[in-house]
C-alpha cells in the first residue's frame, strides 16, 4: 500500500500547490494591481496638472520676423523643470514617471487644438517620447506594436511617418489598423494612397474602420479611391467601389463601368453594378440593363436591385422576364424592381396579382403590400 | 468679485486644463466628475456660467441641461456645452435645450476661454 | 477468496486514481488555454471602439431570432428592449409558438401589428406557420411577429430561420437582458475571419444585479445562496471551459440564450433538432460535423465579453428540472453525434472535445456516484481504509476548488465586472463551500437525469415547454 499512499500524496502536494499559487497569485494580482493603479493614478494626477500648466501658460508675444527655433527656445524653458526632476530620478522611478507623463500627454494631445497642441508635439519629441514610440513599433509584442501605433498619430509625430508605412505591413491586422489611422492624422487624405498600395487583404472589419476614415475626407478622397481600383488585391478593389458608391462621386462612374462590364473576377464585378446602381448615373444604364440577363446569378440580382434603385422603365420587360423564370429570391428582388419603375411597373404588377402561379401571386401581393405600407422599402 | 464658473467634466484631465485657463483668466472655478455633482452644485451656487461636458456618468450633460433649463432658479445660467463629436445632430439638440454655445474635442484652450467671455458679454456680466 | 477482492480493490483503485488524474489534467489544459485566449482577446479588443464602427453602413444586418410561449407578461416589454439595441440594421422576429395566453394578442396589439402577404416558402420544415404579422408604423418597421402552431422551442427558431430575411441570425430566449453592443461584440468575428460560422457570448447571471429598462446597470451578486453558487459554475463553464474549447476550434455549444450563426450554414446543417431537449449544443455538434464532413474551413467562436445576462432559478425545484434537462440534452447529443466519438475524421472535435464532454461532463456524474457508493459499501464491509479515503477526499476537494479559484481568477484578470472585493471574495469561498452539499446535489439531478432518460423515456421538451432557460454548462 506504501506506493498509493505516496500516490495520493503527491497528488495531494501538487493539488495543494496549486491553489496555493493561484490563490496567492489572485490575491497579490488584485492588491498589486490596485497599488499600482494608485500609485499611477497619483502621478497621473500629478502630471496632468503640471502638463496643463505648462501647455497653458502664456509666453510672451515673440516678435514678427523670429524664426521657429524662437518659439522651440521659450517651450524648451517651459519644459526644463520637468526634464530636469525626471533626469534627477534613479533609472527604474524615472521610466514610470515618463510613462505618467506620457499618459498625460496623449489624453490632452486628443483633446486639444490650436497652439496649446503645437506645444504638445513638441514636448513629446523634447522628452524623446516619439523616439520610444517609434522603436515599439519593433516591438515583438503585437499590443505594444499596436499601441505604439496609436499614440504616434495621437502625438501627431511626425517623424513617425516612414515608419508607420512600414508597419503598414505588420503581421497583425490590429496593428496595421492602428497604423492606418495615425498616418491619415499625420498626412491627411494623402495617406490613403500608400494605405491602399500597401494593404493587403483586408478583413471587413478592417474595411469598417477604413471607411471610417475615409469618410471623414468624401470627395477629396475620389482620387485615391479610383487609382484604389488598379489594385491587384480583391479586398481592396472592393472597398474603393463600395466607398465610391457610398461618397457618391459621378466622377467614377466610367471606371466602374468599365469594371462592371470587363473585369476578370465576378464578385467585383456584381460590386461595381451595385456601386452603380447607387450612383444613379444615366450613363450606366444600358449596360446594367444588359446585365439582366447574365448568366452569373450574383450578378444579375445586383442588376435587378441596381435598376430597381433607379428605377428603370426601359428595363421592365427583362424584369418581367426575370420575376417570372427566377427563384423565388430572384422573383421579389425583380418585382420590387418593377414597383419602383412608377405607375407602369405597378400596374404591371398588379396585372400579375391574378396570374395562374401561385408562387408570382404572393410575390406580387408582396411586394405591393411593401409599397403600399412604406414606398421607400425598395 | 469675480464670476463663478462650474465646470462639469468627467475626464480628469480636460477638468484639469480648462480649470487652470479659466483661473488664469481671472475666474473663479468649481470643478466636479459627473452629471449628478453638477446639477447640486448649480442649484446651491448660482454659477454665472456653467461649462458642460455631454458624455457625463450619471447624468448626461443634456439631462442636466433639460433640468437646469426647467428651474426658475437656474434656467437663466448661460451653458455651453462641451461634446465630443463634432456630429450635428448633438449640437442641434443642445442648442435646441437651451445652451448658449458650444464647443467640440480637439479645443484650443485659448478659443475656450475667448467663447467664455464672450457669453458672459452678451448676458451683460 | 480474500486475493481476488484484494485484486479486485487494487484494480478499482488505481481505476479511480487514473480517472481523477486524467479528468484534472484535462482541467487544468483547459484552464491554461482559456488563459492564454482571455489574454489574447483583451488585448485584441482594447482598440476597438464599437460606437464608431456600428454607424458604418458595411455593417451587415441581423436578423434576431426571438421565440415565446406563453408570456403574456412580459413579451411587450422583452420586444421593446430589442427593438432599441444599439445596431446599425436589424430585424426582430418574434416567433409565438402557438402559446396558450395572450401573448400574440398582447404583441399584436401594442405593435399595430397586420397581417402581411408577405411570401412564406420555408427552407426548413416546421409547424404549420399561420400568419406573418408586420406593423404599419414607421419606427415599428424592423419587428416581424411570426404565429404558428405549438412545436416547441427548436421548431419556433426554424420558422423564424424560415423568415429571416438577412445573413446572419442571432438566437436568443426572450427573457435575456442584453448589453448595448452585445451585437457587435459577436458580429465583430465574422467579420474579422470569414471562416466564423457561428458565435456565441458569454451568459451572466443577473440575480442581485440592478436592471433598468431592460438593462443591467450595476453589477452585484445576489443575496440568495443558490444563484452566487451558479456563478461560479457559470465562471468555471464559460470562461475556463468554453473559452479554451474555441482556441482550438472545438466548441460545442453555443448558449441557447445567445448566439449569431451564418443563416445558411444553419440551413444547411439541417436547422434546430427539434426531437432533442439540447437543441441549442445539439446544432453546434452537427454544424462541426457538416462541416467537417465536407472538409470546409470553419470555426465556431465564443465571445468572452459580458453580452448576456440571464435569471438564474432561484428555488430548487426549478433549478433541478434545469438541470436535468441539460444532462439529457448533452446525453441525448452526444449519442446523435457518436459517430465522432474518437474518430480522427473529425479532428479536434472527434478526438478530444467529444471524449471530454462523454467522459468528464456526461459520465463524471456516475463515475462520481459509484464512487461515493463504493465507499459506504466498502466502509460497511469493513474493508475501507479509513485514512486513505479521508487524505483521497482532500485531494479531490483541494482539485475542486482549484478550479473554481482558477476561473474566478480568469475573470479578475479579465473583465473585472463585480467591483467590490467582498463580492470577490464571497465568490472564491462558495468555490469552496460548494463542495459541501451543492456539488451533490446537482450529481443528484444530473444521474436522475440518465433515468428519466433511458428508462421514463423522456427526451423532448414536450409539447407543454414553459420557459425557455440558458444553459450553462
Amino acid at each position: 500500500m506504501s506506493f498509493q499512499i505516496f500516490l495520493i500524496l503527491a497528488l495531494a502536494a501538487t493539488a495543494t500547490f496549486f491553489v496555493i499559487v493561484i490563490s496567492i497569485g489572485l490575491v497579490v494580482h488584485k492588491a498589486l494591481h490596485s497599488k499600482k493603479t494608485q500609485r499611477q493614478q497619483n502621478l497621473y494626477t500629478e502630471y496632468s496638472q503640471q502638463v496643463a500648466e505648462v501647455i497653458l501658460q502664456d509666453l510672451p508675444v515673440l516678435p514678427e520676423d523670429s524664426t521657429a527655433s524662437g518659439v522651440f527656445d521659450q517651450y524648451e524653458i517651459l519644459l526644463a523643470p520637468l526634464k530636469d526632476k525626471l533626469e534627477k530620478m534613479s533609472k527604474g522611478k524615472r521610466s514610470l514617471n515618463r510613462k505618467a507623463v506620457k499618459l498625460a500627454l496623449i489624453d490632452f494631445a486628443k483633446d486639444v487644438a490650436g497652439e496649446t497642441s503645437d506645444r504638445l508635439v513638441y514636448f513629446c519629441y523634447s522628452l524623446g517620447l516619439v523616439d520610444d514610440e517609434i522603436k515599439l513599433l519593433e516591438s515583438k509584442n503585437w499590443w505594444d506594436r499596436a499601441q505604439a501605433a496609436h499614440d504616434l498619430g495621437v502625438l501627431k509625430a511626425r517623424r513617425a511617418v516612414t515608419p508607420l508605412a512600414k508597419t503598414l505591413e505588420d503581421e497583425n491586422p490590429d496593428v496595421r489598423i492602428q497604423a492606418m489611422q495615425s498616418l491619415v492624422i499625420l498626412g491627411g487624405v494623402h495617406s490613403l494612397q500608400t494605405i491602399l498600395v500597401k494593404s493587403r487583404n483586408i478583413s471587413q472589419w478592417t474595411a469598417i474602420e477604413l471607411s471610417i476614415i475615409v469618410m471623414r475626407f468624401k470627395e477629396e478622397a475620389v482620387p485615391f479611391l479610383i487609382d484604389g481600383l488598379k489594385s491587384s488585391d480583391q479586398s481592396i478593389v472592393l472597398f474603393c467601389i463600395e466607398m465610391l458608391a457610398e461618397i457618391g462621386f459621378v466622377s467614377a462612374v466610367e471606371s466602374l463601368r468599365t469594371m462592371a462590364r470587363d473585369y476578370p473576377n465576378v464578385v467585383i464585378r456584381a460590386k461595381a453594378v451595385e456601386a452603380l446602381g447607387r450612383l444613379g448615373d444615366q450613363r450606366a444604364e444600358g449596360l446594367l440593363v444588359e446585365l439582366l440577363a447574365n448568366p452569373f446569378p450574383n450578378l444579375r440580382y445586383k442588376a435587378i436591385e441596381a435598376v430597381g434603385r433607379i428605377g428603370l422603365r426601359s428595363a421592365l420587360s427583362p424584369l418581367e422576364e426575370r420575376l417570372r423564370a427566377g427563384p423565388l429570391h430572384e422573383k421579389i428582388l425583380a418585382a420590387r424592381s418593377i414597383a419602383a419603375a412608377g405607375p407602369e411597373g405597378i400596374s404591371l404588377l398588379t396585372s400579375i396579382k391574378n396570374a395562374e402561379n401561385d408562387v408570382l401571386r404572393g410575390v406580387a401581393h408582396q411586394v405591393l403590400e411593401e409599397f403600399h405600407i412604406d414606398p421607400s422599402l425598395a | 468679485m469675480p464670476e463663478t464658473i462650474l465646470i462639469a467634466e468627467d475626464q480628469q484631465h480636460i477638468r484639469a486644463l480648462i480649470e487652470y485657463k479659466l483661473k488664469n483668466s481671472g475666474y473663479a472655478v468649481v470643478a466636479v466628475e459627473d452629471g449628478v455633482a453638477a446639477l447640486t452644485k448649480a442649484r446651491e451656487l448660482i454659477p454665472t456660467l456653467i461649462l458642460l461636458d455631454v458624455m457625463m456618468p450619471l447624468m448626461t450633460g443634456f439631462e442636466v441641461l433639460s433640468a437646469l433649463k426647467q428651474d426658475e432658479n437656474t434656467k437663466n445660467i448661460p451653458i455651453l456645452l462641451v461634446t465630443a463629436q463634432s456630429k450635428e445632430e448633438e449640437v442641434l439638440k443642445g442648442l435646441e435645450l437651451g445652451a448658449e454655445d458650444y464647443i467640440t474635442k480637439p479645443f484650443s484652450p485659448n478659443e475656450l476661454a475667448a467663447r467664455v467671455k464672450k457669453v458672459l458679454l452678451r448676458h451683460g456680466k | 477468496m480474500m486475493t481476488i477482492i484484494e485484486i479486485l480493490l487494487q484494480a478499482f483503485f488505481y481505476g479511480v486514481i487514473a480517472y481523477f488524474i486524467i479528468v484534472n489534467l484535462s482541467y487544468t489544459i483547459l484552464l491554461m488555454l482559456s488563459y492564454r485566449e482571455i489574454l489574447y482577446y483583451m488585448r485584441h479588443n482594447s482598440f476597438s471602439d464599437y460606437r464608431i464602427t456600428v454607424q458604418s453602413e458595411l455593417t451587415p444586418p441581423i436578423s434576431i431570432l426571438a421565440p415565446a410561449y406563453n408570456e403574456e407578461a412580459t413579451v411587450v416589454e422583452s420586444v421593446r428592449s430589442l427593438l432599441k439595441l444599439n445596431y446599425g440594421k436589424y430585424e426582430v422576429i418574434v416567433v409565438n409558438d402557438g402559446s396558450k395566453d395572450a401573448t400574440l394578442d398582447r404583441l399584436l396589439q401594442e405593435y399595430s401589428l397586420l397581417p402581411s402577404n408577405q411570401v412564406y416558402e420555408p427552407a426548413l420544415t416546421t409547424k404549420h406557420v399561420r400568419d406573418i404579422y408586420k406593423s404599419n408604423k414607421p419606427a415599428y418597421r424592423n419587428l416581424v411577429v411570426v404565429d404558428k402552431e405549438n412545436g416547441g422551442k427548436a421548431d419556433a427558431l426554424n420558422a423564424g430561420i424560415n423568415v429571416a430575411q438577412y445573413a446572419n441570425v442571432c438566437a436568443i430566449d426572450a427573457d435575456s437582458l442584453l448589453e448595448d453592443d452585445a451585437l457587435q461584440k459577436v458580429m465583430k468575428p465574422f467579420l474579422e475571419d470569414e471562416r466564423v460560422v457561428a458565435s456565441g457570448g458569454i451568459v451572466r447571471i443577473a440575480n442581485g444585479c440592478e436592471v433598468v429598462n431592460g438593462r443591467v446597470t450595476k453589477v452585484a451578486l445576489s443575496n440568495k445562496f443558490l444563484p452566487i453558487f451558479q456563478v461560479v459554475e457559470y465562471f468555471r463553464a464559460f470562461l475556463s471551459g468554453r473559452m479554451a474549447w474555441q482556441g482550438v476550434n472545438g466548441l460545442l455549444i453555443i448558449s441557447g440564450a445567445f448566439g449569431m450563426f451564418k443563416r445558411d450554414v444553419v440551413i444547411e446543417a439541417g436547422g434546430y433538432n427539434h426531437e432533442t431537449v439540447g437543441e441549442d449544443m445539439e446544432l453546434v455538434a452537427r454544424i462541426h460535423r457538416t462541416k467537417l464532413e465536407k472538409k470546409e474551413p470553419y470555426r465556431v467562436v465564443f465571445v468572452p465579453d459580458p453580452v448576456c445576462w440571464t435569471e438564474a432559478p432561484e428555488s430548487v425545484r426549478i433549478l433541478s428540472r434545469q438541470r436535468n434537462r441539460w444532462h439529457r440534452g448533452l446525453l441525448d447529443t452526444l449519442l446523435i453525434h457518436r459517430k465522432m466519438l474518437f474518430n480522427k475524421n473529425y479532428g479536434v472535435i472527434g478526438l478530444a472535445a467529444v471524449p471530454y464532454f462523454l467522459f468528464i461532463e456526461l459520465l463524471g456524474p456516475v463515475f462520481e456516484f459509484v464512487g461515493y457508493f463504493s465507499t459506504i459499501a466498502m466502509l460497511a464491509l469493513g474493508i475501507l481504509n479509513i485514512n486513505m479515503t479521508i487524505l483521497f477526499f482532500i485531494v479531490a476537494l483541494f482539485y475542486g476548488v482549484m478550479f473554481s479559484v482558477g476561473a474566478v481568477l480568469l475573470e479578475e484578470i479579465s473583465f473585472q465586472r463585480y467591483p467590490k472585493a467582498r463580492d470577490l471574495a464571497m465568490l472564491l469561498s462558495f468555490g469552496v463551500l460548494e463542495n459541501f452539499g451543492y456539488r451533490q446535489i446537482t450529481l443528484w439531478w444530473r444521474m436522475m437525469a440518465f433515468y428519466d432518460y433511458f428508462v421514463k423515456g423522456v427526451r423532448t421538451w414536450g409539447t407543454m415547454q414553459r420557459k425557455g432557460f440558458s444553459r450553462a454548462a
